[in-house]
């Protein structure tokens, strides 16, 4: 059911509440209807995108990395940024799970379901090249929450959604949550629940149990490290180049991955270690752009006549593919990569805006350099194509980041709390009822897309919530 | 004495034998592992850095 005003609602009477109406807010919300749990979505922006609503996120941005004001590449909107997303899907690495305090196990076991949920096949194959990197295979989901979902929660008798309500904090004693503080329609209200969850994405969470732990001394642990070991994963264009797929056929004979889409790559455990590298992928554009094509080819020309002859025969062959190579790369956590509340700034409801400290890191262009090297070097060996590195990677001068899409970090999960923000379980250190979800809690970013991990985390979420309330 | 003398005299040729054909290993395994290395030709043209071939 969707609400015009919370006056319509018993307000203290709610099994749960969740802030945020994104894809981790939606999964939650449906399986905890399948199981007759009632539920209220607050969501601060409106049904469909707003000018206005989207320049709440308005930010400041310390370090050149990010390139915006933190208002392009989230959606303050019902199905949240799911509005705009890509829809690539793949499941993290059992190596980057080594610092979680999880396994990829706990999550694995709700992959189908969260197939299910983003309308995909549950395919992830990774078959390896050489021993320093392997095909690996995406999906893509076409899913927009807000379009999928939204006639199931209007007719929903478990599901209340509530639209243009800001949550601004929490309110407890000591260790229990005892409401979330929100305005609607101008008015304040105090929300009160046995369990909330905080679902509102990878940089409003740590805003929010900031603003929190301002608003109520001794309510959070002053220790908890919230909004640190911010990250994304950097996503450059690495260079551009030729890739035979016959050769990659060849050498891969039935276990080579043919579908719709980009080829990606990704790198092997060996790479990794030998070359003391996080991970990464890089992949080659599926759009056919001939006019790619031909300035590849006219450079291959220049610098390779005898080649560039070959290939410029092959140019319109299906076999060949031509065009730009982009890398998603691993970051690595920094506790000084962060989200703080801005000393001067606040937004239409007083809330301090949020000042993102985000630097480059030196190690991400060594770690580019090194893929992109390793795999020209395979390409020319195998003679299964050819690439070239953009200059500025290859002297390790710097790198462009063409967006940062992907929010990590900042409530993290562990074990210690002075190094961690939520537990296993996503509840909030030293407290009782208040759960943070989403990409906040990851630990590492790996190079995958996020949307998938933080699907399968809404999904053991939900279980760990009925557990407690069945 | 002979005896001796025979026994260190095919120690040093064992001992030269052994060294000849490490020598000679161990500089084909290097030149053969530089092979690959030796083929790269890297080219930098409009901002890219190709990775090539010497015979491309």
């Amino acid at each position: 059911m969707i609400i015009n005003s919370l006056d319509q609602l018993n307000i203290s009477n709610i099994p749960v509440v969740i802030v945020g109406s994104g894809p981790a807010a939606i999964t939650l919300a449906l399986e905890l209807e399948k199981n007759k749990i009632e539920s209220l979505i607050i969501e601060a922006g409106e049904d469909e995108y707003s000018h206005d609503s989207q320049q709440n996120y308005k930010g400041e941005v310390v370090g050149k990395n990010v390139g915006d004001d933190l208002t392009h590449n989230r959606l303050r909107q019902f199905g949240g940024t799911s509005g705009h997303w890509g829809g690539w899907c793949k499941p993290l690495e059992n190596y980057n799970f080594n610092n979680w305090n999880i396994n990829k196990k706990d999550l694995d076991n709700y992959s189908n379901k969260a197939c299910e949920i983003l309308g995909i096949k549950n395919e992830f194959r990774n078959v390896e090249l050489d021993s320093y990197f392997e095909q690996i295979e995406f999906q893509y989901s076409r899913v927009r929450f807000a379009k999928k979902f939204r006639n199931t929660i209007k007719k929903s008798n478990y599901i209340k959604l509530i639209l243009k309500t800001q949550v601004t904090h929490f309110e407890g004693n000591d260790i229990t949550t005892g409401y979330a503080v929100c305005f609607s329609n101008g008015k304040r209200y105090e929300i009160k629940s046995k369990y909330f969850v905080l679902a509102c994405g990878g940089i409003e969470n740590s805003r929010i149990l900031l603003w929190t732990r301002e608003k109520n001394i001794g309510f959070i642990d002053v220790d908890l490290p919230i909004g640190k070991y911010w990250m994304s994963h950097p996503w450059m264009l690495g260079g551009a180049g030729v890739i035979k797929k016959n050769k990659f056929k060849e050498i891969l004979q039935d276990d080579y991955i043919n579908y719709k889409g980009p080829i990606h790559i990704a790198t092997t455990e060996r790479i990794r270690k030998e070359k003391n590298i996080l991970g990464g992928s890089l992949y080659m554009s599926a759009i056919e752009d001939t006019k790619i094509h031909k300035e590849i080819i006219k450079d291959l020309l220049c610098v390779a006549p005898e080649l560039g002859k070959k290939i410029a025969r092959k140019v319109f062959k299906k076999d060949l593919k031509c065009g730009n190579i982009f890398l998603q790369i691993e970051e690595e956590p920094k506790i000084t990569n962060q989200i703080k509340l801005h000393p001067n700034l606040l937004d239409s409801l007083n809330v301090p805006i949020t000042k993102l400290f985000y630097f480059k890191s030196e190690s991400t262009v060594k770690n580019a350099k090194t893929i992109l090297e390793n795999f020209g070097n395979f390409c020319r060996k195998t003679d299964s194509g050819r690439i070239a590195i953009k200059e500025e990677i290859d002297s390790l001068k710097g790198y462009d980041n063409l967006a940062v899409n992907h929010h990590i970090g900042g409530t993290r999960m562990g074990d210690n709390p002075k190094t961690s923000v939520v537990d296993k379980n996503l509840k909030l250190h030293n407290n009782k009822n208040l759960y943070v979800l989403g990409s906040s809690n990851f630990v590492s970013g790996g190079y995958a897309n996020p949307t998938y991990t933080i699907i399968q985390m809404s999904l053991r979420l939900t279980n760990e919530i009925l557990n407690k309330l069945l | 004495m002979i005896k001796n003398k025979k026994i260190i005299d095919l120690s040093k040729r064992k001992f030269n034998i052994y060294f000849l054909f490490s020598v000679l290993f161990f500089s084909i395994f290097k030149s053969s592992s530089n092979v690959e290395n030796k083929n790269i030709k890297k080219i930098k043209y409009n901002n890219y850095v190709w990775y090539l071939n010497e015979r491309d």
